[in-house]
């Protein structure tokens, strides 16, 4: 069977082939190009000041970015929705443009903080470091107000939350809880730092103490002991020579004078032995009894009721002695000066009823003891 | 007649074949987003931060990809498709990666909570087992303070692990943990001195 062919109806559909072709080559060509390469480039350029951590640092700045991108990203979508010919990316070209320019420069920028922070970081926690040291050296050893405690253990806890941010390369965070630290730490130090010189302001009285006990030691050519609290120990001295020192425990509150019964401290000032205590005499080996309280505390006591900084039922407490069972490594008595066994023997054996007792917060100055700067 | 219906069905399919070669991958698109708001979910933003903005670079890439295929004439929607499918999958596996690692630092600060409860507890007890009266009682106050600091940091981190943020709760539970053993030793060594004399 011979096919016929309807050359018109072929002519046509060709003619029409190439007419849609060629509108469809023109439409391509004549079509703007699409911004694929910017808005990728942008989207990188994000990615890379991520990586320099502009999202920690400058986390505003880095949003804004994001913001950026993903209104570029819309208006793209927008804009496909348009007839080829008609569609316009210019702004979301320029949008990228935009973002790649600005992440470039808060990648710069982050770091630099990132640098300024790490350099930050390290000296804040030399500081804080220091202080935590310094208190711990000085202050962990003198009994500080409760309060001053609680607050440098907080400050030592963000300090520890933050090294461990640190740790985990978590810069900001790290910083902002070394900074809580630092001021609690900071504060408690210099807190405690008042407490301890407001204490030294009696240096002069004590200096005039010990030495007016040795001058009459000389003259007299008679023992006496020196107690002195900073540097725990218990003197001897025979006609003004010192010729023993031994270590001495004392209350834990012993930063102070004695003020009331029960108060763990040990009094200040100028005293004697007014009874010896053999073996079945006191359970805490062998004991010398002194006249705690005298005269000056017993004014002081009646003048601290009387203006109402102790409660009319205070009791001012007595029965301090030098005793033996000392040797511990702390403060631990209810303000007695306790000594080793063996050396309470030989201050047992030295000293007799009437020998004067010395007890001072401290015989040397407090920069002598202490770096406080 | 039927001359003109055919050069119409003629045109009708070239303009479709040049212009809408291929069908946007809407539910590729769809799943690959879905399966990144279950990671998200599941943590991974938390826990796998890195890999989890990787994954959503990846997506952004592909949408963009997407676009670009849109803004042309003959479009070909093969290479998105492959990747939205890619980060559908790397999606779903940091879903189970986040939820594990969650689920470890969970376990590792619920873990800590309990210690050191138990070595405030001990602590505690050691603080009334140590002599008292004339020896040692005043000496534990300072202790007693920084043990109330411990139990309030536990507080906070308790309140944190309540609320999910066990990053945060790791990072304080763990501080508390360090003072609390520091002060455990302290308490430790301070009687064995006494007891031994």
């Amino acid at each position: 069977m011979r096919i016929k062919y309807n050359y018109t109806f072929i002519y046509i559909a060709s003619g029409l082939f190439f007419l849609i072709l060629c509108l469809a080559l023109i439409l391509t060509c004549f079509s703007p190009k699409p911004p694929y390469t910017s808005i990728a480039g942008a989207r990188e350029a994000i990615a890379a000041s991520r990586y320099k951590k502009t999202n920690k640092y400058l986390p505003a700045e880095y949003a804004r970015l994001i913001e950026t991108y993903d209104s570029a990203m819309i208006k793209w979508k927008c804009e496909n929705e348009k007839f080829l010919l008609k569609r316009n990316y210019a702004e979301i070209k320029n949008m990228a443009d935009t973002i790649i320019v600005s992440a470039e420069a808060l990648s710069k920028k982050a770091v630099t903080i990132g640098n300024n922070l790490d350099s930050l970081l390290r000296n804040e926690f030399k500081t804080i470091e220091e202080h935590i040291s310094r208190y711990d050296t000085i202050f962990s050893i003198i009994p500080v107000p409760a309060e001053l405690t609680e607050k440098y253990t907080r400050g030592k806890l963000f300090y520890l939350e933050g090294r461990s941010a640190f740790v985990n390369n978590e810069l900001s965070r790290a910083f902002e809880k070394l900074q809580q630290a630092s001021k609690i730490c900071r504060e408690a130090t210099s807190k405690a730092k008042e407490y301890l010189v407001s204490y030294f302001d009696q240096y002069d009285n004590w200096v005039k103490l010990v030495d007016d006990a040795l001058k009459t030691s000389a003259r007299r050519k008679n023992y006496v002991i020196i107690v002195d609290k900073f540097a725990r120990n218990c003197q001897v001295y025979f006609s003004g020579k010192l010729k023993y020192t031994f270590e001495a425990e004392l209350g834990p509150r012993w930063i102070g004078d004695k003020r009331h019964k029960g108060d763990n401290a040990t009094p200040e000032g100028k005293y004697q032995v007014i009874k010896k205590l053999g073996p079945k005499q006191t359970k805490y080996y062998k004991a010398l009894l002194i006249n705690y309280p005298n005269e000056e505390d017993r004014k002081r006591f009646s003048d601290e009721i009387q203006n109402g900084s102790l409660p009319v039922n205070s009791d001012i407490g007595g029965l301090i002695e030098i005793h033996g069972d000392g040797g511990k490594g702390f403060h631990w008595t209810n303000g007695c000066i306790a000594l080793k066994n063996r050396n309470m023997d030989n201050v047992f054996r030295m000293v007799s009823v009437g020998t004067p007792v010395v007890i001072v917060g401290s015989t040397k100055k407090l920069t002598e003891l202490f770096n406080l700067e | 007649m039927k001359k003109i219906f055919g050069l119409g069905l003629l045109a009708l399919g070239l303009a479709v074949m040049l212009s809408g070669c291929g069908k946007l991958p809407q539910a590729d698109i769809d799943a690959a987003t879905a399966a990144i708001d279950s990671a998200k979910m599941a943590g991974a933003n938390v826990y796998i931060a890195e890999e989890f903005v990787a994954i959503e670079d990846s997506l952004k890439s592909a949408i963009e990809k997407i676009e670009q295929q849109k803004s042309k004439m003959f479009k070909n929607f093969a290479e998105p498709v492959k990747q939205l499918q890619e980060v559908k999958m790397l999606a779903a596996e940091a879903t189970k990666k986040a939820a594990t690692v969650k689920e470890q630092v969970k376990q590792e600060v619920q873990s800590a909570l309990g210690e050191v409860t138990t070595m405030v507890a001990e602590n505690k007890d050691l603080i009334t087992k140590a002599p008292k009266g004339k020896e040692g009682k005043a000496a534990l106050e300072a202790m007693q303070s920084e043990l109330g600091v411990i139990e309030t940091s536990v507080a906070e981190a308790t309140t944190l692990f309540d609320s999910g943020e066990f990053m945060t709760a790791k990072e304080k539970i763990m501080a508390a943990k360090e003072k609390a053993v520091s002060i455990n030793t302290e308490l430790k060594d301070a009687i064995a001195k006494y007891t031994r004399k």
